[in-house]
């Protein structure tokens, strides 16, 4: 067996291996306070909420790749996705930032600095704008490949 | 100033929230009316799942906003902080299901790269095949002239011969009464021969048979638009398929019927200059269907009109000659008629009217009024 047909057969069980490692992680991260040796899960389950935002980014920033990479990039249809997967990855960036700071800084910091990243928490709260942005992205990539039928290739 | 900001903000994240529900929901329908157009289809069905986990994240996530906005502003802060990580918790597992998800969109990607492949070769093999197909007709039909003028002339060699001999003796008179009632007894027999030759080759045709069933006219036509349709696109031509109804049954023998309208079409392509379309439309009629055939070519000179189902009459130099007489004889087998209608010129179409039922063929054909 050649390694081009090995690698083939190993991939999809890497697809299964990260899949089984997320939901261990989600569920020994995410677990309920409640229980008795939970003794930080508010910053845990905020820890969680961060690395989820970390997956999705990277699973976006993959698809971006995966779009741009491959003759899909050459669809219209398929660019509007890749510019979609490009704006979430943006807002996981700003919301990632918004988290830290309001958790970890906002409440920390000297007055004249608080002022500073309370205006800039306050501008990233403003992440539903490129949420939206995103998903008409998709739309609009969704609609291309329902007008264009099949003619688009897949 | 910063109220304003804040007033904005608010009112961001408010009309954020609901245009996410509703563009979020406007994706899933839409994925999932593309994946049901082609059910075989695995990246169409990918994307519903994926948008099915988007739609799930902006579910929770503008709940979640809309629902903090409205419990804070009514004063039940304690309320919003029980909510809170459970709505949070339901946000992080859609991260993980989107994620999860995107993953196996690589694999996706290379299986529909290898069914596009696959398909190209599926496609070049059948062109090779109809080629063959061609090639094959050409060679049986040389061969079958061949065998066949061979036969003739073995068979009738003899009797003609001795028709020919008796009647230069008779011409010459130099017999008896009783001897030319003889050599006329002869020459009955042998022209005797001769017509029983003739219907041997008549009896020929009776031997045909064909194994038909009901057929659906349009998926014949689709398939055999799908199949030529590379050869229209390389030649830049555009083959439009028009049904006028969803299903129409005759009764057929389909592998016939699609060979003889892909040497139609295959005409018709021939015929068509770059940039023009081709119009194939069925249309259900009373007693059966028609097939119509249209093309904006250089269309056929009147002078050959008479000549075109004429076996082995041909204007192309590769051609047999066979071609549109083996689709006029396959169209009469099926009980039909065709009929072409050409301006030189302008065009050419073709009309192929097949009955729904064999037993109506005469029906059919004394019914049917000539366009």
């Amino acid at each position: 067996m050649n390694n081009r047909a090995l690698s083939s057969r190993f991939i999809p069980n890497m697809h299964v291996l990260v899949f089984i490692l997320l939901v261990t992680l989600l569920v020994l991260l995410g677990s309920d306070p409640a229980e008795a040796f939970q003794e930080h899960g508010a910053r845990e389950g905020m820890y969680i909420h961060l690395l989820g935002h970390v997956c999705f980014a990277i699973s976006m920033a993959g698809l971006w790749y995966g779009i741009r990479q491959s003759r899909l990039g050459q669809i219209r249809s398929w660019r509007y996705m890749a510019a979609g997967a490009l704006l979430l990855v943006l807002w996981n960036v700003m919301t990632f930032s918004g988290h830290v700071l309001s958790h970890f800084f906002l409440n920390k910091a000297s007055d004249n600095l608080h002022n500073g990243i309370t205006m800039v928490w306050k501008l990233l709260k403003l992440d539903n704008i490129v949420c939206l942005t995103a998903m008409l992205c998709f739309y609009a990539g969704l609609r291309k490949m329902l007008d264009a039928g099949s003619t688009e290739e897949t | 100033m910063t109220q304003g900001l804040d007033i904005f903000i608010l009112s961001a994240d408010l009309a954020g929230s609901l245009g996410m529900i509703v563009v979020s929901l406007l994706c899933i329908l839409t994925a999932v009316r593309i994946s049901k157009r082609e059910p075989d289809n695995c990246m169409y069905g990918y994307l519903v799942w994926f948008f099915a986990a988007l739609f799930a994240f902006s579910i929770s996530r503008s709940i979640g906003h809309i629902l903090k906005h409205i419990l804070i502003f009514s004063g039940h802060v304690d309320l919003w902080r029980v909510i809170s990580p459970m709505s949070g918790s339901v946000n992080t597992a859609t991260f993980i299901a989107i994620s999860s998800i995107t993953l196996f969109f690589h694999s996706m990607r290379k299986i529909m790269a290898r069914t596009v492949r696959d398909r190209e070769r599926i496609k070049k093999i059948s062109r090779e095949l109809l080629n063959l197909n061609q090639n094959t007709e050409a060679i049986v039909s040389e061969r079958t002239r061949a065998e066949l003028a061979l036969n003739v002339a073995h068979e009738i060699r003899n009797p003609v011969t001795v028709i020919g001999g008796i009647a230069n003796r008779l011409l010459k008179n130099s017999m008896s009464q009783e001897e030319q009632h003889k050599w006329l007894q002869t020459i009955v027999k042998q022209a005797e021969r001769l017509n029983a030759i003739v219907k041997k080759f008549e009896t020929l045709k009776g031997e045909l048979t064909w194994a038909f069933q009901r057929v659906e006219l349009t998926g014949l036509v689709d398939d055999a638009v799908e199949v030529i349709q590379q050869e229209a696109r390389e030649k830049g031509v555009k083959i439009t398929v028009r049904h006028q109804a969803r299903e129409v049954f005759v009764d057929a023998n389909d592998y016939l019927l699609k060979l003889s309208l892909l040497h139609c079409i295959r005409n018709a392509i021939e015929a068509s200059k770059p940039g023009t379309e081709i119009v194939v439309t069925t249309e259900r009629e009373d007693v059966g269907a028609v097939i119509r055939i249209e093309d904006h070519g250089c269309g056929i000179p009147e002078v050959l009109m008479k000549d075109i189902f004429t076996p082995f009459f041909g204007t192309k130099e590769q051609s047999s000659g066979l071609g549109l007489s083996v689709v006029k004889q396959i169209i009469d087998e099926h009980g039909g008629t065709i009929e072409i209608h050409s301006v030189e010129g302008q065009g050419t179409t073709v009309e192929i009217f097949l009955p729904s039922k064999l037993g109506t063929k005469k029906t059919w054909a004394s019914g049917k009024a000539k366009p």
